[in-house]
């Protein structure tokens, strides 16, 4: 065989290889000669020192891609008040915006107030009924709009501990979802507690937190927990009365240099008061990248719901992190309901990207009995 | 056949039927061994090679990865390095020059290396040109002699760090026959810095614009003032000629005639490695090279250099070598995979002890060191191809290097502190070590091959063992044997005995029937046998002669 066509014949599978990597040195070129690198660093530094910090995702999995804008400023009208305006839209028309201003009424937070309000769309919400006994095929969507306003009195202590007092009014509409391809929530489940008009509330109660972790960004070592206690009153005729009360712990222990056993626990209950009820959207639910992976999002809505995430976080690389979990969690109409036969499992492996902030991107494949899923996020959720 | 099977075929036997590329390497044949390998023929000027730094990462990491992959006889067997000559070494060219290796080199030749007699006029002025916005913060300037030099600074916490990295290095490379720039060790008072005016920098926002006294204020203020008031930089000098870009480790330059053995089949390149790891040259790699447009005796041709060595030995150039330096590309697919599949518990024993005894020297380490499992920051082509051979040959170079030129070649540093400078003598005579002893056992360590015939007596081959020579191994521990091609048939093998030791006996039949000799050693105790060196005989005024030897790759 003559050498030239030999050599070609050869090079056949490499060519798609050859073309990518043609392409790639052209822009590369481009990026080092114009200096681009630095220039999107003088952007990016552009933009803090205009207060607007870029943002993308954050708006949980199956709400789309979503690109966002955060408007801050830390010292704003020289006054030492903490601004922030986060506004985000995703490609399935999901919205967030808020505004909250912060204020440290003594040094370094030591009692501080702030004052929050919020407006958020998320128009394809999924809903499988309620209960650990609801149906995958069941799979309804609606659409829900919630605005709050609320302010917070706390104090920090040491960077370690927090403790605050909170109020926050809500006011929720309700209405048929936007995605097409499943009914909506009230053709199938026509009788749920504030499916029909919506809610208006009053929250209010007490949280504290402590946090001794190496790292909060990407902790190896150390424990965290978040308690809260809020009772919620309805505004208007509805009886939306009850309390709203949890307890999230999650503890890392080193296996060695790049090696963390990661553990989280998360007690979450409503319960109702004087014969109240509790608006279904504001029922504790599993499933889903940020509780139970190897479940749809929204899989399981009840009264009450207990869930325990064990991972086993292994550093691959400087920027990867491979990690093998399992979650067990169950919901119950009532806590006495519990048991550990009916925990529901779910188990699989994942990696995480990471950048000098933390986690950057989250990818996971969870398995259950409801089958695969795969989860693509960008924020760890613990 | 389905179209998919005959298309596989089709490559298999393509791939199979492939030819090597030119293939330049001296057979053994009558006459000298060729010295000189004349690629400085007069060229017209080539294209300037722009390069991307990030490209090459993912070339050196992706691309080429799997176009090796893909080249399926060279996992069968690599193919032999393309310009060794017949005694196995690599002639002179304007990519290497034998120094050290071929004869010692004096004390002072290795600490001049390549510098002219001075460096830049200490006593100014310096006129800068440029600030440079590397790594490594400095700037460009002209000397009272109309010199060129970049000068370049350490970092603040860890002073003479990268300076010394870089002149401990370039001693070495150039002893070892690599073609390095001028870099010298300089003091200077800042105050004989003086702006051109012309003087341009490249802004943090990536913009180019005029030079400021600011720009040289803010380069300045981070490096400390010695006690006579002058700071410490490396001044690297200008190499003479046109740069025209770097040079790939693998491939050929096109618009280079004189450019005719693929990179990736040149000995000097392959060996490289062997060198880089004894000075833990982590960031070798093509943006560390430069092809120089030079004039020589009026012929115009590019000479190939390796520059920049800020991040040898213990340096990182900013900071000390973390702990993955020489044992783990950045991106390591291969140990990520490992680390992957065994679910963490393939753990990385040098993750644990990194130990900065001394500032200025950073962390370089001899104990963990393993001469074959040394890795650069990424894959070099050239060095994924370099066989036991072309191992052993610049085994040899380092080996070379007496105790007196490491410490000649680290005297060079400057380092403040004697016992630093002390203990990376000892490091790099620990690492030198273990080069030899490693590659030398792996290739056999059998050479310098000669025919001695003395009036009377039946011609014999004696030859020298490198691993016994070198206390490697005890004499007693070695043993040999030897086969001869004679007639087209081989005689079996044969071990030598204790009282012909280091002399293959030729026996007594005349001279011109015996063509091959073949020779293996292996220790006493447990290790194989090594590969075999046959060593070419023929006959010259009717007297037997070694006409060349070919060593075997493991």
């Amino acid at each position: 065989m003559e050498s030239g066509t030999a050599r070609k014949i050869v090079r056949v599978p490499l060519y798609p290889l050859i073309g990518l990597g043609k392409g790639l040195e052209k822009g590369l070129l481009a990026l080092e000669e114009h200096n681009l690198r630095q220039k999107l660093n003088y952007w990016q530094y552009w933009l803090q020192q205009h207060h607007l910090q870029p943002l993308t995702g954050g708006m949980g999995t199956g709400t789309g891609f979503a690109l966002g804008i955060r408007i801050f400023d830390d010292d704003f009208l020289h006054r030492r008040i903490r601004f922030e305006m986060p506004l985000r839209y995703s490609t399935n028309n999901y919205q967030q915006f808020g505004t909250m201003l912060g204020f440290s009424l003594l040094r370094d937070r030591k009692l501080f107030l702030d004052l929050a309000t919020q407006y958020c769309s998320r128009p394809q919400e999924d809903f499988f009924g309620l209960g650990d006994g609801s149906f995958e095929n069941d799979r309804t969507n609606y659409k829900l709009q919630d605005r709050n306003a609320g302010a917070v009195i706390g104090t920090e202590i040491g960077g370690r501990a927090r403790f605050d007092f909170g109020v926050r009014y809500t006011n929720t509409n309700v209405s048929g979802g936007e995605d097409d391809r499943f009914p909506s929530t009230e053709q199938k489940f026509p009788i749920l507690a504030g499916l029909a008009r919506g809610s208006s509330l009053l929250r209010y109660g007490f949280s504290a937190m402590y946090t001794a972790l190496d790292n909060p960004l990407d902790p190896k070592k150390g424990f965290r927990w978040r308690g809260r206690f809020y009772w919620v009153d309805s505004l208007n005729s509805d009886n939306f009365d009850f309390y709203d009360y949890g307890l999230v712990a999650d503890g890392y222990v080193p296996l060695g240099r790049r090696r963390t056993l990661a553990v989280r626990l998360v007690a979450d209950f409503r319960q109702e008061r004087d014969a109240g009820q509790i608006p279904f959207y504001l029922l504790p639910y599993l499933g889903g990248s940020r509780t139970m992976r190897g479940f749809r999002e929204f899989r399981f809505y009840d009264a009450n719901a207990l869930l325990v995430n064990i991972e086993y976080r292994h550093q691959v690389w400087k920027f990867v992190d491979f990690v093998l979990f399992t979650d067990q969690g169950q919901v119950a109409r009532e806590p006495g309901d519990f048991s550990f036969e009916r925990f529901r499992t779910g188990y699989g492996a994942g990696l995480r990207v990471k950048s000098l902030r933390g986690v950057a991107l989250r990818f996971d494949v969870g398995r259950s009995s409801e089958g695969w899923r795969f989860y693509f996020t960008f924020s760890p959720e613990f | 056949m389905k179209p998919f099977r005959a298309l596989l075929a089709i490559w298999l036997i393509g791939t199979v039927a492939a030819p090597s590329p030119a293939v330049a390497r001296q057979k053994p044949s009558p006459g000298p061994p060729i010295e000189l390998d004349f690629d400085m023929n007069d060229i017209p000027e080539p294209k300037v090679r722009r390069n991307s730094q990030y490209y090459d990462f993912f070339d050196a990491t992706f691309f080429q990865q799997a176009k090796q992959a893909f080249d399926i006889p060279r996992h069968v067997r690599k193919r032999p390095a393309a310009n060794a000559n017949a005694v196995d070494q690599v002639p002179d060219s304007s990519w290497f020059t034998n120094r050290n290796g071929r004869r010692p080199m004096s004390l002072e030749e290795i600490k001049r290396g390549s510098n002219t007699p001075d460096g830049p006029d200490p006593q100014g002025p310096w006129i800068v040109s440029r600030k440079t916005s590397g790594i490594t913060p400095g700037f460009r300037i002209r000397d009272a002699r109309g010199q060129r030099y970049g000068i370049k600074f350490d970092p603040p916490d860890y002073p003479e760090m990268a300076s010394g990295a870089e002149v401990v290095a370039t001693k070495l490379y150039h002893a070892s026959g690599y073609n390095t720039p001028e870099n010298y060790i300089v003091r200077f008072r800042p105050e004989i810095l003086q702006i051109a005016p012309d003087a341009t920098v490249v802004d943090w926002r990536g913009a180019e614009r005029r030079m400021t006294a600011k720009d040289l204020d803010d380069v300045l203020s981070k490096v400390p003032r010695l006690p006579d008031g002058t700071v410490r930089a490396l001044a690297s000098k200008w190499l003479s000629g046109k740069p025209q870009g770097p040079f790939r480790y693998y491939g050929l330059r096109q618009d280079d005639p004189n450019d005719w053995i693929p990179h990736e089949h040149r000995r000097e390149l392959r060996g490289l490695r062997v060198i880089a790891s004894w000075l833990n040259d982590n960031d070798i790699r093509e943006q560390n090279t430069l092809d120089m447009y030079v004039t020589q005796d009026g012929r115009r041709f590019l000479r190939h250099y390796l520059i920049d060595f800020g991040s040898a030995l213990g340096s990182e150039t900013l900071f000390p070598n973390t702990d993955r330096v020489g044992f783990e590309y950045i991106l390591d697919a291969g140990e990520i995979s490992k680390a992957f599949l065994s679910l963490g518990a393939h753990n990385r024993p040098w993750g644990h002890r990194r130990t900065i005894l001394y500032k200025s020297i950073g962390y370089i380490e001899s104990e963990m060191f393993h001469p074959g499992r040394w890795k650069p920051n990424y894959p070099i082509i050239a060095f994924e191809n370099m066989t036991s051979a072309d191992a052993y040959w610049a085994a040899k170079i380092v080996m070379s290097f007496t105790d007196e030129q490491i410490r000649a070649a680290v005297d060079t540093a400057e380092y403040s502190d004697p016992a630093a400078a002390d203990y990376l003598s000892r490091i790099l005579m620990e690492r030198r070590d273990k080069i030899g002893r490693y590659w030398f056992i792996r290739a056999g360590g059998v050479d310098n091959f000669r025919v001695v015939a003395d009036a009377g007596r039946p011609p014999v081959l004696p030859f020298d063992d490198l691993v016994a020579r070198h206390g490697f191994a005890t004499p007693a521990e070695r043993v040999y044997r030897y086969r001869v091609l004679r007639d087209e048939r081989r005689t079996p093998w044969q071990e030598l005995s204790q009282e012909a030791r280091l002399a293959v006996p030729l026996g007594a039949t005349e001279p011109p029937s015996v063509q091959v000799v073949e020779v293996q050693v292996r220790d006493r105790k447990h290790s194989p046998w090594s590969p075999t060196v046959a060593i070419h005989l023929g006959e010259e005024e009717r007297r037997l002669r070694i006409l060349g030897w070919v060593r075997a790759d493991k």
